[in-house]
């Protein structure tokens, strides 16, 4: 008896989990004093770790892959824990809704990496996007805020509307809504068409949430206007859940692409590469000219986007080389989780008062006002930058030489001259931390509590970790 | 015991003073004295262990104390340090500066010298590193991993426009060494999924594969040289870095470019050298001018120092293309001479601005009597600068230049040698105008000579200018070797 329910609930258990954890946090919004701000954020940390305890025996994670993205998702979860709890001790009434609403979001993103199923798909993107839609405004006496979340909703809710629009064609043609059984239909030759333009469609929701040239529209106005850790998780939590999906996607319909009729070409590896050396250009010349930190990391998080794109462009032809490609990729992902996590974490410490740290002008002789601040996010804009042994560059090494090894060199060529272009916008706040002088207008800065040093020290850890050490993940799995 | 240290003597040199680094992270910020003591112990015995190199080094060929440990298994790189006649003099330079720059620092920086001091030791290991990495990816990681510390250090410490100046050379070195990566990952997959340097010496490149490379290769060290007209961040980065940054952007950081082709671009891409060189060499030869020139009509001591820097690197290049055993002897060893006398030049110009806190040459007239001891000690340096036999410049500028003379770019050394009359002109006419003449404003009245730490800075560089330039067996006989083969690789051409 018990053991028939262990092994019907155990498939399910990080989500049964989560998702039980998010009502009882909501819940302990009844609670009274500081019992109402400490227990939701301990209750989090608590059902994050047990959320993962279920990974490797989880029916719904196919893969060793989604294993360690779901495993990236919940370890960033886990991590952010600590600049949620100190952004939103100050605005006190929302703390329980908060994290019950961190917990939904890795909930959705678990889904979204997990499962082949593409209704069950949309389930866990919309579950992430409308509780990211309600954090984005969260800080309801700014009007940034209510325009990031309206915002995203309304054109989060068009591109949704593309991706199903891809799936009822996807679903009419094959009659299956679950990948592994559509790549085994076989599809009648007048309905072609029909469904490559779903595939298309459905991937332009994808390309959306990942922000990719041209659907990037959305990012800047949204980063910045969303209070900063929900910044911060969309930065990671979106990109990782989303680049996962992709990839899974991307897999099968090459797949579908090789093995069905000779002579219809999907040419996605050239979409892909498209929109790869757009997000390049647009992203890094975009983030030349920002005055807003959050808009420069929206815009450098695009030129990342354009990276892991072209990345996802090469190796589709021999599965030795898929291996490669998705090593790569999955190694860019978490170092671009580990070193956003590092940046939103040291801003949204530095952003607890009435404004946040978000001009690039307020940056102005940090070092001297917060030496241990500064070094930290001088750090992580380093290692950004791709400058070794941080892990930064070894995530772009990874993905250039994916591409140079399928001899893409016009596009490799200007990807690392992006990347060097980079380097003078992860340096414009290093200059005003570091090279210049106090601004007159500074405000009190907050001290770093105890539980974020030891996060920033950790990520800190993992950068060099894996920059130095990158068989760690690469000769793992 | 001493097996032990014999077999692991270049891991302990690269990684002393990064845990100095290390364990300066936790001492406590409010001691200077603290910080500097321990950084100068650290640097000098970094030198001492350096020392042993010198020691038990065999004058022959090839890779010595080396070191091959597998690292990245899934990437092929390997842990691979060694170092020859070449690379062994350019690492005692590094742990011979490094000391004296930070004893030279102790009466300069006061504010945020925990950091200081920290970049300080970061920037050491960079440079170690890179000077004796065999592993392309290894070495890579050193030449970018050390721009960070020398890029904070210019930007904090320097003065006047040094957020420019820091930037363009950041940014000048990091789209050289990109392109340069790019050529690495297609050698590496050329090789069979290897990045040692021996691996790729062995490889059969087409013509055209090895112009490609060329390019990439070249293009990266030759900003770093810099050679004419890649040169345009060097006089900004001279200038605004603080005088300990400029010692050792002179001393080490521009070798590091000559050093790369001679390590890499030239040994491994011989057809395409043989096709270039005269290019090359000509540029060289306008670098050796136009900085000559440029130099002659300078305001500002430091910037006057910076162009006579490309002048010199452009006799090290000219060397070098000349390809003979006596003219890279001659290079090789001008890297030295260079890194002692530029070195001093830019330690004598940081005590001088720590007195008056100015470094145009029309504030200051008539020092020699005021300062009697420091104008001695800046006339030797500039003998040595000007390459005077007796001194250290003089045996490399002379090997080079006779060298030259006997391969086919002879009329490249005729008007090389110009650059000498003009490097006597420019810099006696500057050591004239500073030091003799006419008495500047009463401002500069009350300077005190060369205190106690200030003689122990530049007494060690004052003995290798004449030793260097006396007994220059001493140190040509290790270098020779190492030439010898590697102009052996280009005439099996």
């Amino acid at each position: 008896m018990l053991a028939a329910i262990k092994n019907s609930i155990f498939p399910f258990w990080p989500l049964l989990v989560l998702l039980g954890g998010a009502f009882v946090t909501l819940m302990m919004g009844l609670l009274k004093g500081r019992a109402r701000i400490l227990a939701p954020a301990l209750s989090s940390l608590l059902v994050l770790a047990l959320s993962a305890y279920g990974f490797f025996e989880a029916y719904f994670l196919s893969g060793s892959q989604s294993i360690l993205y779901s495993l990236a998702v919940v370890g960033v979860g886990i991590l952010s824990v600590p600049m949620f709890l100190d952004y939103f001790q100050a605005r006190e009434e929302k703390v329980p809704e908060v994290f019950s609403l961190l917990l939904l979001v890795v909930l959705g993103a678990l889904v979204m990496i997990g499962t082949t199923h593409l209704l069950v798909f949309i389930f866990g993107l919309e579950i992430l996007s409308l509780s990211l839609y309600v954090m984005a405004g969260l800080r309801r006496e700014d009007l940034r805020s209510a325009e990031s979340s309206l915002k995203y909703f309304i054109l989060g809710s068009v591109a949704l509307a593309f991706t199903l629009m891809g799936l009822s064609f996807l679903y009419g043609v094959s009659g299956q809504l679950d990948l592994n059984l559509m790549a085994e239909t076989v599809i009648a030759p007048e309905f072609v068409t029909l469904f490559k333009i779903g595939i298309f469609l459905f991937l332009l929701g994808l390309c959306f949430k990942v922000a990719a040239v041209p659907l990037h529209f959305w990012a800047p106005d949204v980063y910045q206007g969303a209070p900063m850790p929900v910044t911060g998780l969309m930065a990671v939590v979106v990109k990782l859940a989303s680049f996962a999906a992709l990839l899974k996607f991307l897999f099968f319909f090459y797949l579908w692409e090789h093995q069905q009729i000779a002579g219809i070409s999907l040419s996605l590896d050239k979409f892909v590469l498209f929109l790869s050396l757009a997000s390049m250009a647009v992203g890094t010349l975009a983030a030349l000219r920002q005055k807003s930190v959050k808009r420069l990391l929206a815009y450098s998080g695009i030129a990342h986007g354009g990276y892991i794109l072209l990345g996802l462009s090469t190796g589709w032809g021999q599965a030795n080389e898929l291996m490669n490609t998705s090593d790569a990729v999955l190694f860019y992902l978490i170092s671009y989780a580990v070193m956003s996590l590092g940046v939103f974490t040291v801003l949204s410490l530095l952003s607890r008062g009435s404004q946040e740290l978000d001009s690039l002008e307020d940056l102005k002789g940090l070092s001297k006002k917060h030496p241990l601040a500064s070094a930290f996010l001088a750090f992580f804009f380093i290692s950004m930058a791709g400058i070794p042994p941080m892990t930064g560059f070894m995530a772009k090494y990874l993905i250039f030489k994916q591409a140079i090894y399928q001899g893409l060199w016009g596009p490799t060529i200007f990807a690392v001259l992006m990347s060097a272009v980079a380097f003078y916008y992860y340096l414009v706040p290093v200059i005003r931390m570091y090279f210049q002088e106090e601004s007159s207008s500074s405000v009190e800065l907050p001290k770093l509590p105890l539980g974020a040093q030891a996060v920033l020290v950790l990520l800190i850890l993992a950068i060099l970790g894996l920059g130095i050490f990158p068989d760690v993940i690469l000769a793992g799995f | 015991m001493f097996n032990w240290i014999d077999q692991n003597i270049l891991s302990l040199i690269i990684f002393t003073p990064l845990a100095g680094a290390v364990v300066g992270l936790f001492l406590p910020s409010s001691q200077r004295r603290v910080f500097e003591i321990w950084t100068l112990f650290v640097t000098l015995l970094t030198f001492v262990l350096s020392l042993h190199l010198v020691f038990y080094f065999d004058n022959g060929a090839g890779y010595q104390f080396a070191i091959f440990k597998p690292w990245i298994q899934s990437l092929g790189v390997q842990y691979a340090l060694a170092v020859d006649g070449i690379s062994l003099w350019l690492v005692v330079l590094t742990t011979f500066l490094m000391p004296i720059v930070t004893l030279f620092s102790w009466g300069a920086v006061g504010e945020r010298h925990k950091a200081y001091y920290l970049l300080l030791l970061i920037l050491h290991t960079g440079m170690l590193g890179a000077f004796m990495a065999v592993d392309a990816f290894f070495f890579y990681l050193f030449w970018e991993a050390m721009l960070i510390p020398m890029y904070f250090l210019i930007g904090i410490y320097g003065h006047g426009d040094k957020i420019k100046a820091a930037t363009k050379f950041f940014i000048y070195t990091v789209v050289g060494s990109v392109l340069m990566l790019l050529g690495m990952i297609y050698l590496y997959f050329r090789a069979g999924g290897s990045f040692l340097l021996q691996d790729w010496l062995v490889l059969d490149l087409s013509t055209s594969e090895q112009w490609w490379l060329f390019l990439a290769f070249t293009l990266s060290f030759a900003i770093k040289v810099p050679i004419f007209p890649l040169h345009t961040w060097l006089p900004e980065a001279h200038t605004q870095a603080p005088a300990a940054g400029s010692v050792i952007l002179a001393g080490v950081l521009l070798k590091m470019g000559t050093y790369g082709l001679v390590r890499f671009a030239i040994p491994l891409f011989p057809q395409a050298y043989d096709q270039a060189y005269p290019v090359i060499a000509s540029l060289a030869v306008v670098g050796i001018i136009y900085g000559s020139l440029v130099a002659m009509v300078q305001k500002d001591i430091k910037k006057l120092i910076a162009y006579s820097s490309i002048a010199h690197l452009g006799f090290v290049v000219l060397g070098l293309m000349a390809f003979n055993e006596q003219s890279m002897t001659g290079a090789v060893y001008q890297m030295l001479n260079h890194g002692v006398s530029s070195g001093a030049l830019f330690l004598l110009v940081g005590m001088l601005y720590t007195r008056t806190h100015t470094q145009a040459i029309a504030n200051y007239g008539g020092l020699a009597k005021t300062l009697p001891l420091f104008t001695f000690v800046f006339m030797v340096v500039t003998f040595s600068s000007i390459a005077l036999p007796g001194t250290n410049g003089f045996v490399g500028e002379f090997m080079i230049l006779a060298g030259t003379f006997y391969s086919d770019l002879s009329l490249w050394a005729i008007v090389a040698s110009l650059g000498v009359i003009l490097s006597a002109v420019y810099m006696l006419w500057m050591v004239e105008r500073v030091f003799f003449g006419k008495k500047a404003g009463e401002s500069l009245k009350p300077l005190k000579d060369l205190n106690l730490r200030e003689w122990l800075c530049i007494l060690p560089l004052l003995v290798m200018i004449v030793w260097m330039g006396l007994k220059p067996n001493f140190f040509l006989e290790k270098i020779e070797p190492a030439v010898k083969t590697l102009v052996e690789i280009k005439s099996a051409f």
